[in-house]
């Protein structure tokens, strides 16, 4: 006999996939709903509509699940957006630079924002929510400081044609989403470093153990994260064609929203990078949905709220399962010697 | 140091690992005092003791995350510094500690071959090949679930069992187990044994720290009993050692504190009584009586089921049958807020630090905190004065050092801390008082403090349950002794102070229950 035979593995499966599976779900019952309900869903149009939407919120989205399954969180992912959108419209505007190196310096500043927060998580001991609280803070400053909280509207026709570029009807932006999404997709299942910070997520105590260099997984991840958030500022600055400095600031709900709907452990060491985007989606055809049936857009947020809500229930409900079978197998196998009574 | 005879084992059984008086201490107690132990080649060699006898320390010394005062450690005969743990693996030292080091979110391959993975930051991992070279390590241990599994749907067992093959995977030659069989249940653990029978017969030279005798009688050739931090007797064959010989190395004999004074009468009236009383966490149905004035001892090795039936008692885990009486009625205690305010039962947890203290407030917050709802004026106003007086009196009565009422609790001694753990509870006046492992990790001196405190109470009329697994304490204390082990209630002993009657016979029952 091997000890295969005593552990039965059938049941933590259901978490794991949980998530992206009932994201999924959702996705297919909102849409069908809509489709019924709402003539104008169903068109190239609106299609159009919510894959510029998606595209924006599903980079934000891997934005906070990457320090997510790192174990860690980041408040500052849309102030980080936000800077980076005025940086590289302002270079672009005031300084003249091209389109692409003003984006690559854009992409380098979100790298350094969120390093500078990895840094200060580690060398400080403090909690990552009260370092991102502040460098939010800080980094929302530097933006209206150096804009007056005026946005840049004159930014090079080559720059904004991205923004309504189609490949095949299928918006650019969209694509350049699916492209990043792959991308992590392969950092995490294939890439040495990527097992490395969802080790550290999942047991910090035993990747140490194990010789993953704790410190400087975490310094990585946020510097990725940081990364992700100035993209994620590009696409919308693109989209607009104008750089707002007010960009960034409701994506801290969505970010935390989309990535715990599709399944992301809020304690670490799992994503599923299918179920962050099916958990933007949800999240974005929420929002579409209300303005085709003419609701006030403003019942956006409950609804949101209610959404996290009820993903949270679903994970709970799974988590305590699986400790019950837990606790029923170890008692399993101890005799019962005295009978049992009472209720 | 000590030859050994090597009775029943080849000349061909060279030393692998030597320690020869190796001494560690930490400030206030010396955890290790001139430890000698010799580990020979192909050899399953058991490190027993009592809990706090120094076994983990010894491990961790071994393994490089301690290093030594004092002593040489050799390997192979040449003396040897090691300065971290990766300098032990690269002596080929595994080591599985009691806690889990897995990855849970990782597949068993992944787990077992974790070196793959870290430092290779920018290489691709192909995960077919790290399952496919996995394989043979898992099936050295017996393994025979697919590499592509998650860690954390299997069973405590099969995840000690990747442990042990990553450590295999790291050509580990000499392996280190801390109680292995802990946690795990006896069809899991058979199978465990089998495997580390197995890898001996391949060379593997194994430590096995247990306090499972029978388990010891099964699988190893010699022995090293550790007491107080010391050699209790130099490494022997264990076929010279009868089981009783063995139980009287871990025991010894009772340290030299004064006895307490005989307890005079004791009332008979019972107080609280359960009948095949179990829960969630304490399935085996218990029954037992406490009188008034009564010091019950538990006595149990760790995980013998004590806290658990404790937790079912005052209402932190619901139970699941069985009854509760308290002055013959039957109860329901619904929480641990009634079964203090209504009930009149305390519980001092073992784990003051997570569950007993509140580290960052003031001491007179900390003791008050049972008795604020007395503290509250008519208006729902608090009474910062009088929750001040209140822990001025329970310093003086219980001698804490403190230098203000205000001082945090942080900042005292594991000793006084313990002390405003106990304040707390008795600021309510309890009826009946739980404490659980009251002295771990305390200094004599507080400790025999807190045997008279105890003894006082007990005194004044006081029921008290004492759960400990210190067998000095418990013998010293106890006006009753309960024996616990897998869950269960194994004996119900008088105690008549006569430490190594007592100790022998409770020892008895617990390897008797096991075996």
């Amino acid at each position: 006999m091997t000890a295969s035979e005593t552990g039965p593995a059938r049941r933590r499966r259901v978490r794991t996939t949980g998530g992206p599976l009932s994201a999924a779900i959702g996705v297919v019952i909102i849409s069908a709903v809509l489709s019924a309900v709402a003539p104008q869903f169903l068109s190239l149009d609106n299609f159009q509509v919510i894959a510029y939407s998606l595209a924006n919120l599903a980079v934000v989205a891997f934005a906070q699940m990457v320090v997510l399954a790192a174990g860690g969180m980041d408040l500052s992912v849309g102030a980080i957006g936000g800077l980076t959108a005025v940086i590289v419209g302002g270079l672009m505007e005031t300084l003249h630079v091209p389109p692409v190196p003003a984006v690559l310096a854009g992409i380098l500043l979100g790298a350094v924002c969120g390093a500078i927060n990895g840094i200060l998580v580690v060398r400080t001991g403090l909690s990552a929510f009260i370092v991102t609280l502040a460098t939010a803070s800080v980094y929302t400053g530097l933006n209206l400081g150096i804009t007056s909280g005026k946005p840049f509207y004159y930014l090079p026709d080559s720059f904004k044609v991205i923004g309504g570029m189609t490949v095949a009807g299928v918006p650019l932006l969209f694509i350049v989403m699916l492209v990043i999404a792959a991308a992590l997709g392969l950092l995490f299942s294939q890439i040495g470093l990527g097992r490395q910070l969802l080790a550290v997520g999942a047991n910090q105590r035993a990747a140490e153990l194990a010789g993953v260099p704790v410190a400087r997984s975490r310094v990585i991840v946020h510097g990725l994260s940081g990364m992700l958030a100035a993209i994620a500022g590009i696409i919308l600055t693109a989209r607009l064609g104008v750089a707002q400095p007010t960009i960034g600031t409701d994506w801290l709900l969505s970010s935390f929203a989309a990535p715990i709907i599709g399944g992301t452990l809020l304690s670490g060491g799992y994503l599923s990078i299918p179920g962050v985007v099916f958990g933007a989606l949800l999240l974005t055809l929420v929002a579409n949905g209300l303005v085709q049936l003419n609701i006030d857009p403003y019942w956006t947020q409950l609804v949101s709220g209610l959404m996290i809500l009820a993903a949270g229930a679903i994970d709970r409900v799974h988590a305590v399962t699986v400790q019950r079978l837990e606790r029923a197998e170890r008692f399993a196998a101890i005799p019962v010697s005295a009978p049992r009574e009472g209720s | 140091m000590p030859e050994i005879a090597a009775a029943g084992t080849g000349a061909s059984w060279q030393p692998v690992l030597e320690l020869d008086r190796i001494s560690k201490g930490f400030p206030g107690v010396q955890a290790l005092d001139q430890v000698s132990l010799t580990l020979r080649q192909g050899e399953v060699h058991a490190l027993l003791g009592e809990n706090g006898a120094g076994k983990s320390t010894l491990i961790k010394v071994i393994t490089g995350v301690y290093q030594a005062d004092a002593g040489k450690y050799r390997i192979d005969g040449r003396e040897i510094r090691v300065a971290s743990p990766r300098e032990a693996f690269s002596h080929g030292i595994g080591v599985v500690h009691q806690e889990r080091s897995l990855i849970p979110t990782f597949t068993a391959g992944e787990n077992v071959l974790i070196e793959r993975i870290v430092g290779k930051a920018l290489h691709r991992i192909d995960r077919a090949r790290i399952h496919r070279d996995a394989t043979p390590f898992m099936e050295m241990v017996g393994l025979s679930i697919s590499p592509s599994h998650r860690v954390e749907s299997l069973s405590p067992a099969q995840k000690q069992l990747i442990e042990i093959a990553r450590a295999l995977s790291l050509n580990a030659r000499i392996l280190l187990l801390d109680e292995p069989t802990a946690s795990i249940s006896l069809n899991e653990a058979d199978s465990l044994l089998r495997t580390i029978h197995r890898l001996k017969g391949q060379g593997v030279s194994i430590l096995y720290v247990t306090h499972k005798l029978e388990e010891v009688y099964e699988i190893c050739d010699s022995v090293t009993v550790l007491r107080d931090g010391k050699n209790a007797a130099p490494t022997s064959p264990l076929s010279e050692l009868s089981r009783d010989q063995l139980i009287a190395r871990m025991i010894g004999r009772s340290h030299s504190n004064a006895p307490l004074p005989r307890r005079t009468d004791i009332d008979r009236k019972v107080v609280l009584e359960a009948s095949a009383l179990q829960s969630a966490h304490s399935p085996i149905p218990a029954s037992f009586r406490l009188t008034r004035g009564e010091i019950l001892g538990w006595y149990g090795l760790v995980g013998a089921g004590r806290t658990e039936l404790a937790r079912a008692i005052i209402g932190a885990d619901k139970p699941t049958g069985g009854s509760l009486l308290l002055h013959g009625r039957s109860v329901r205690i619904a929480s641990v807020a009634s079964a203090l305010s209504r009930w009149r039962i305390g519980y001092i947890s073992e784990n003051r630090q997570e569950e007993g203290l509140f580290l960052t407030h003031p001491i007179a917050r900390n003791i008050a905190v049972t008795i604020w709802n007395r503290l509250r004026r008519a208006i729902g106003l608090f009474d910062v004065q009088a929750e001040r007086k209140a822990a001025e009196e329970y310093r003086a009565a219980l001698g804490i050092k403190m230098t203000s009422a205000r001082q945090l609790v942080g900042t005292l001694s594991g000793g006084n801390q313990q002390k405003v753990s106990v304040a707390k509870w008795l600021a309510v006046r309890p009826e009946i008082l739980i404490i659980d492992e009251p002295t771990v990790g305390i200094d004599v001196g507080t400790k025999y403090e807190l045997h008279q405190l105890i003894w006082n109470l007990a005194e004044e009329g006081m029921s008290i349950i004492l759960i400990s697994s210190d067998m000095p304490e418990i013998v010293r204390l106890a006006d009753r002794i309960l024996v616990f082990s897998s869950n269960r209630i194994v004996a119900d002993l008088p105690n008549d102070r006569n430490y190594d009657a007592m100790s022998r016979e409770i020892m008895g029952r617990i390897v008797g229950d096991k075996a």
